[in-house]
């Protein structure tokens, strides 16, 4: 059983079909990398994976349940996480606490629970404390954890991002063009930060434009073009599919 | 300076009570500007929730609980009729969110603060049907009792002690608030799903529901303005004109900043009550609707804000 399974989905806006039939299959414990032109729909694919776009046709299981109708936290909740294209911190919260509040979907005290300070709330808040410094930790951004998120450099605030959806203990994590406008180094680090999460036994879904980091990561690449999935392959075959070099990649073939 | 010595002692009375109505517009400007932050809506109810926790405090816990706990219970049954209020201006809150603004999430702000304005004329007329027309008036703490202090020996400041009980009990209100939104799980989620309500339900924040606890605690800010209110004031349907006082000091102070509510307040408060006794008590609300309109001409953006571009 693959982990998610995406079955036919079709995404229309208006008369635009920004998502044509397309089916594809991540399996547990790979790097999967979704790649095309701009806008040959694959944020609109994370958006419809994680339930802020409902598809227009088709189906999407996640461990062979079909999630199509559940809201974006209830997805959360099962083990999808996301980060965004455009950086979506919470900017007045500090760096920890955009990474704490991603925790509390993992947390079970209720209200009554909290406003006596029981035993097991005091534990539960040590084990969010952990879990929080072990993901801002995992990024390198520990010593940045009372900065207000704001006043992060751009690549930091995008490491902000991973460390938040790493808090809410997914099982998949799609990155939407993590790399982003990174500099080379940071996004070297970024190759190796994905292979650190692939690791860890979690999913990664990747979108990105940068080719070399898509080609030196990834298990598997499915390549998309005005919503249609034209091939899906391992990245040195994909390399040499000539749909894709036409497509894609342009006549004279890979660049980077 | 005779004169300024003789007029200090007026002006600082005057000021306290400026300040204790301050108070009041703060505490209903900040439910506007949770709301705001929150899902992007004026909510022209506000005022209304105001009256709505009067009422349940003056005419409907207060007797009962009086009665419950027998004659000389004054304090005890404050307490307790006020944090009645607390739970009835919670459910007040819920329902008018799952009526008023969660069927119609997906429209345009204005359709949305249509419906809250047509909240506002059902809680004005529901008061009328459920409280009846006649004003209540109650006595709350302290009732007509006056809080005399020397000033510096320039002469003696008398002020209500509800007007003190206004500053302090906002005081500590604003202490705990503060805590609340820094410490605890609730108000952190509610201040992401303030800052990015997209991005907090993809952080597996549950968005419908911190919303809705939004609006109730708005609706509790409300409600504990009637109460605070109730003493001082008569208990009408005529109360929900507050909510337009708060709204201009949300616009003073800066439409979506706490700080700004708090500072909008307490200047309309003072503007308010300076204006009555230095100019004309007749016309103390157009002055402040003259500082409402020139801080929309010339600064609207408020104190604190930040510039917006672009209308609803």
């Amino acid at each position: 059983m693959a982990l998610l399974e995406v079955s036919n989905v079709t995404m229309q806006f208006g008369g635009l079909t920004a998502i044509d039939n397309l089916s594809t299959r991540v399996e547990k414990g790979e790097i999967h990398a979704v790649i095309g032109p701009n806008g040959a729909g694959k944020t609109t694919l994370i958006n419809v994976l994680t339930g802020v776009y409902p598809a227009t046709s088709g189906s999407v299981s996640f461990e062979g349940v079909r999630i199509d109708g559940l809201r974006p936290y209830e997805r959360v909740k099962l083990g999808m996480a996301r980060t965004f294209q455009n950086l979506r911190v919470f900017p007045s919260l500090s760096v920890r606490e955009n990474v704490t509040v991603s925790q509390f979907c993992r947390t079970t005290s209720g209200v009554v629970a909290n406003t006596l300070r029981t035993r097991a709330v005091v534990r539960e808040e040590a084990r969010v404390r952990d879990r929080v410094d072990e993901a801002l930790n995992f990024v390198g951004l520990a010593d940045k954890a009372g900065w207000p998120s704001k006043s992060l450099p751009y690549g930091q605030q995008r490491l902000l991002e991973i460390a938040r959806a790493m808090a809410t203990e997914p099982k998949l994590l799609l990155l939407d063009e993590p790399g982003a406008g990174m500099t080379l180094q940071e996004t070297q680090g970024l190759g190796v930060l994905i292979k650190r999460i692939r690791d860890r036994g979690i999913t990664v879904l990747l979108i990105d434009h940068k080719m070399r980091l898509i080609m030196t990561v990834s298990d598997v690449v499915t390549v998309v073009n005005f919503g249609k999935k034209i091939a899906e392959d391992t990245p040195a075959a994909v390399q040499k599919d000539p749909e894709v070099v036409r497509a894609y990649l342009g006549a004279r073939g890979l660049r980077t | 300076m005779d004169f300024l010595a003789e007029q200090l002692p007026i002006v600082v009375q005057q000021l306290i009570a400026g300040l204790a109505y301050g108070c009041i517009y703060g505490l209903v400007a900040l439910g506007y500007n949770f709301i705001w932050n929150a899902v992007g809506i004026v909510n022209l109810a506000q005022g209304d929730f105001v009256m709505v926790g009067g009422y349940l405090y003056a005419a409907s816990f207060v007797p009962v609980v009086a009665s419950w706990l027998g004659p000389g219970s004054a304090g005890s049954s404050f307490w307790t009729a006020l944090l009645l209020t607390a739970v009835g201006m919670v459910l007040v809150g819920m329902v008018s969110q799952r009526i008023v603004y969660y069927p119609l999430r997906a429209s345009h702000p204005r359709t949305i603060m249509i419906s809250t304005m047509a909240l506002s004329i059902f809680l004005k007329n529901f008061a009328i049907v459920a409280w009846g027309t006649y004003p209540v008036a109650t006595s709350g703490l302290f009732g007509q009792k006056w809080f005399r202090f020397d000033l510096f020996g320039l002469g003696t400041v008398t002020v209500l002690y509800q007007y003190v009980f206004i500053l302090v009990f906002t005081a500590i209100l604003l202490v705990v608030q503060s805590a609340f939104f820094s410490r605890t799980r609730l108000g952190r989620s509610m201040r992401a799903v303030a800052q990015d309500q997209l991005a907090a339900s993809l952080m597996g924040i549950n968005t419908p529901l911190i919303i809705a606890i939004t609006f109730a605690y708005a609706s509790i800010l409300a409600g504990v303005a009637g109460v605070l209110l109730a003493p001082i004031f008569l208990v009408s349907q005529a109360m929900g004109s507050i909510g337009l006082k708060a709204y201009t000091a949300s616009i003073v102070g800066g439409f979506g900043n706490v700080i700004g509510a708090l500072v909008g307040g307490l200047l309309v408060g003072s503007i308010e009550v300076l204006s009555a006794s230095y100019v004309s008590s007749v016309y103390k609300d157009a002055i402040v609707f003259v500082v409402l309109i020139a801080f929309l001409l010339l600064r609207p953006q408020g104190l604190f804000g930040k510039k917006v571009i672009g209308s609803l």
